[in-house]
């Protein structure tokens, strides 16, 4: 039997929203003292069940607020679900959104350090793969300039660069396989299936079923915080689309 | 992190402790030995005067004695405001064995203020014994001369030749006793660095068998995430000098800057007052800067880290912590103006110095707790940015920098007892510019206050921490 990299049991996550947005300490103060101060509990994600092996590449499915940038986010560690428990085994890669931890008065080079950091990788790691980072966002020339220069392609390209350099034991991906340029879009394409056939687990949300298709081993679709169907590609696909059909 | 680093760093640990509780014992010197006496006799104040001390006068007065080293007595004389001549003798006895005596004309003897009896040695072994003071003249008739008392004192006499009157002289006595902490004092330290080392040897064990324990995690930590640290400490100081012509050199201006600036303004007030007054306010400066720019940048270390934090997981203490790290190393480049201005404006540096930076761990440590909670509590209530600047102006103003602690009335000073930054600035400059080691209370406190506030900042952030992505 092959490993589980990724349990997930039973898991439930619960998103308080008070009904006006109570940003500071007066508002919360006088609300309560009125008595006006209510929550609303928004359930993001109800009792989802489910495991991945080694190797295999997850898709996740299903409309805007099913829940599944939740379940990225839960299963890198960003949130803790409100009950239930998440098990990983391994390092965990997430490309949630690139180059978050950028800073923009900083040169590029600088910010391979600040944002390989940020991703866990080591000072050596990091010096080891310096040019293949600087090769592969093609960004040489500017290396040495503030990133606030670069044009958005341009930090795009060395977010990716920075993000798929290491090998991954659970990459998490959500969305970011078109960056930069029609040709950059196709190198950054490659790199990502490289990254998968290399043995990496992999979780991947896309609206883009065809990309779906072609990447995944299995599929999740999820709804309003619902597994609705846990199996293999096809058959999941299929159904979605039928649904999706049958409702549009 | 590997089995030899976990060894490696347990080891130094230890040695660490060890040589800062040694150097310590011989910094601290005298005062971690000695402190003053809780038994020192004060000067009552006077209701009347004896009989006037004329040659062949006696005039004595037993007490019991309670001090272990007695370093000083004083009485104090009236003249009636005359001249006089002739002189008098003043003798402190144990029993029938003198113990010091002082003769003194007339002349030299001030008018209704204190005349002293100093050994050269302390007077030792005294101690619970009935001493006698002795008070004798040749001075003749008309000079007025007599002892300032207070009459109506229970449990005392004070003898004029035979004539007992219930009462005391106006004297009083001082001196040190031993400190029971330094009796202590290796006993104490050697208790703790054992306890220290038992417990890395049992974590080191646990590790070795596989199991999980807290301080082995720590270590962990702090080793996966030094490079990460180390990152985010050079991305503070780069981003916030960078496009200034100076640079960094505003580390070492800044202080100054504030210093000057205030020396301007209160130095005509205050200077008199206190010693050295350029160098007791760069101290004050130094130190109250660290902790309000500290506290300001752990302050929106979370919050402001906001996309970073709800899109990667990092572990959030290294954000406040990374702050307190930055605002640091910030400290230690302007520690070395605050140097110079030691020895441009003559503060003869000694090696109590080094206590110094006790006092400054303590500060960081402090600063940390405050910035972890302050860091947490920013997350849900955003007015806390408003109300943290109000709040570090009035802890400013209520804290001894620019002004020395003794104008402070002393019914109102029990309030500044309570604040940390007097303690840890008052002992720092006590270490610099005096050059000598507080009373041992002194470290206990600070490292208490430390502590304190370390485990309430640390708690909170801990209990609150899982929210945080939701309200960001």
């Amino acid at each position: 039997m092959t490993k589980n990299m990724i349990e997930v049991r039973n898991v439930t996550m619960k998103f308080r929203m008070s009904d006006e947005p109570l940003n500071s300490l007066k508002e919360v103060f006088t609300t309560a003292v009125k008595g006006k101060l209510k929550f609303n509990e928004f359930l993001a994600l109800d009792d989802v069940t489910f495991d991945l092996e080694k190797g295999k590449t997850l898709g996740l499915i299903g409309k805007n607020g099913a829940g599944k940038s939740t379940t990225l986010k839960l299963i890198s560690g960003i949130l803790k679900p409100t009950s239930g428990t998440i098990r990983t085994y391994g390092n965990i890669v997430p490309m949630l959104e690139l180059g978050a931890g950028f800073d923009l008065e900083l040169t590029g080079k600088e910010n391979i350090y600040l944002n390989g950091a940020i991703l866990g990788y080591s000072k050596e790691y990091l010096e080891s793969k310096y040019d293949e980072i600087v090769d592969f966002a093609e960004i040489r020339d500017f290396i040495d300039m503030p990133i606030r220069n670069y044009s958005s392609g341009m930090m795009a390209r060395l977010a990716f660069s920075i993000a798929s350099v290491v090998q991954p034991e659970i990459l998490i991906v959500d969305e970011i396989l078109a960056v930069g340029d029609v040709a950059f879009q196709e190198k950054s394409f490659n790199r990502m299936k490289e990254l998968m056939s290399g043995g990496a687990t992999v979780l991947f949300v896309s609206h883009d079923l065809e990309k779906i298709e072609e990447m995944c081993d299995k599929v999740i679709w999820l709804d309003h915080g619902k597994v609705v169907m846990f199996g293999d590609t096809d058959e999941v696909c299929a159904e979605y689309k039928k649904a999706q059909g049958i409702k549009g | 992190m590997t089995r030899k680093n976990l060894k490696n760093v347990f080891i130094a640990i230890v040695a660490i402790y060890t040589a800062l509780v040694v150097s310590f014992y011989f910094l601290g010197g005298d005062q971690i030995k000695y402190k003053p006496s809780d038994n020192n006799i004060l000067m009552p104040e006077a209701n009347t005067v004896t009989k006037e001390i004329i040659s062949g006068s006696l005039i004595t007065q037993d007490f019991e004695n309670k001090i272990e080293n007695i370093e000083q007595l004083a009485i104090v004389f009236t003249k009636f405001y005359r001249e006089g001549n002739g002189s008098v003798t003043i003798s402190l006895y144990d029993g029938k064995d003198l113990l010091i005596t002082r003769k003194i004309k007339l002349k030299d003897i001030p008018e209704q203020s204190r005349v002293y009896l100093t050994p050269e040695e302390p007077l030792t072994g005294l101690q619970g014994k009935t001493l006698t003071l002795r008070i004798s003249s040749t001075s003749g008739k008309n000079n007025g001369l007599a002892v300032m008392m207070r009459e109506g004192v229970e449990g005392s006499t004070v003898r004029f030749n035979s004539k007992e009157t219930v009462g005391t002289l106006c004297f009083s006595m001082s001196g040190f006793d031993e400190n029971p902490f330094s009796k202590y004092y290796w006993y104490a330290v050697g208790t703790i660095g054992l306890i220290l080392a038992t417990v890395f040897y049992i974590s080191y064990k646990k590790y070795l068998r596989g199991r999980a324990n807290h301080i082995v995690a720590a270590i962990g930590a702090i080793y996966r995430y030094k490079f990460l640290i180390s990152q985010l400490v050079i991305r503070d100081f780069k981003s916030k000098y960078k496009r200034s012509i100076l640079g960094i050199f505003w580390s070492f201006l800044n202080p100054l800057l504030t210093m000057t600036v205030q020396f301007l303004v209160f130095s005509t007030f205050f200077k008199a007052d206190t010693q050295n007054y350029p160098v007791y306010l760069l101290s004050g400066v130094v130190c109250f800067s660290f902790f309000n720019e500290c506290t300001t940048m752990c302050l929106s270390s979370i919050s402001g880290n906001a996309r970073l934090i709800t899109k990667v997981y990092i572990p959030k203490y290294i954000f406040p912590l990374a702050r307190t790290i930055s605002s640091s190393v910030n400290l230690a480049i302007s520690l070395v103006p605050l140097t110079l201005a030691c020895l441009v404006l003559g503060v003869a540096i000694k090696p109590q110095a080094l206590l110094f930076f006790y006092f400054l761990a303590c500060l960081v440590v402090f600063s940390l707790g405050i910035g972890l909670f302050l860091s947490a509590l920013m997350v849900f209530f955003r007015d806390i940015q408003f109300l943290w600047t109000v709040l570090t102006q009035i802890w400013m103003y209520a804290t001894p920098i620019f002004y020395p602690a003794e104008i402070i009335p002393e019914k109102y000073r029990f309030i500044v007892r309570f604040n940390p930054l007097y303690h840890f600035i008052g002992n720092a400059r006590t270490c610099l510019i005096s050059g000598v080691s507080p009373e041992p209370r002194a470290y206990i406190f600070c490292f208490l206050f430390a502590a304190i506030s370390l485990l309430i900042g640390a708690y909170t952030f801990k209990k609150t921490q899982d929210k945080f992505a939701l309200y960001l």
